[in-house]
């Protein structure tokens, strides 16, 4: 059972800038490596506040980050904005 | 595992301990009583001030012990974050609900004996006395907090 709907792309992003560890951006937005790593796993939802902190880390608006599927059934296909 | 983790298991094992080592002897001497004899407040005094000497004694050789094996303290310990508080307020609901119906259960079965004490229609005898039913409370109490414990490590565990 996963802990959310919400999908993110921050392995990917981590990746594309140096490969930045996950210890390194817990730290720069001010939070243990096991909830980055929960956020990650999509097991854990951020706080709206957590999010944009990730967002601003990796320069890039909210829904290039985190996606929410449309018809909330946890399918593939995320909400456009 | 976190250092927080660490430390829960710690205060999880502590406190089981305990609790278990306090009720056995105190159900035992409170069991042990008939109805007209007096309270054992000597006993039960002996009985508390061993289970705090324990309770130090535990919590010292268990967190030394996790402080030695844990290496950097310093650099272990994080600050709280968003998740570990939402942990937090989720596990005291676990552990407000669990004290909320050991007490429940408590003020029934005092209202069932008192009732049935007054009663020709119902007859039932509980061995009720104050010192019975303080322990009932402390029990709930410890019981309240284990679960509280316990639930907070199954969210850590689980990770959400």
């Amino acid at each position: 059972m996963s802990g959310t709907q919400v999908k993110n792309n921050i392995r990917r992003l981590r990746l594309l800038n140096d490969e930045m560890t996950q210890a390194e951006l817990a730290q720069r937005i001010g939070v243990t490596r096991q909830t980055l790593n929960a956020i990650e796993a999509a097991k854990y939802s951020p706080s709206l506040e957590l999010a944009f902190k990730i967002a601003q880390v990796f320069n890039q608006p909210l829904d290039d980050v985190f996606s929410y599927p449309s018809d909330g059934n946890g399918d593939n296909q995320t909400k456009e904005f | 595992m976190s250092w927080r983790e660490k430390n829960l298991w710690c205060e999880t094992l502590v406190s089981a301990l305990v609790s278990v080592y306090f009720f056995y002897h105190s159900f035992a001497i409170l069991l042990r009583l008939d109805a007209d004899s007096p309270l054992p407040v000597r006993d039960m005094t002996r009985l508390i001030v061993t289970t705090v000497i324990i309770s130090i004694i535990l919590s010292t050789v268990l967190f030394t012990l996790l402080r030695m094996l844990s290496g950097d303290h310093q650099a272990n310990v994080e600050p709280s974050d968003e998740r570990d508080r939402l942990f937090e307020l989720r596990s005291n609901q676990v552990g407000y609900w669990t004290l909320c119906i050991i007490t429940a259960f408590v003020v029934g079965a005092i209202v069932i004996n008192s009732t049935s004490a007054q009663s020709d229609t119902l007859q039932v005898s509980l061995p009720m006395s104050p010192l019975l039913i303080a322990q009932a409370l402390i029990a709930a109490l410890t019981l309240a907090s284990l679960a509280k414990a316990i639930s907070a490590l199954f969210f850590y565990r689980r990770g959400y």
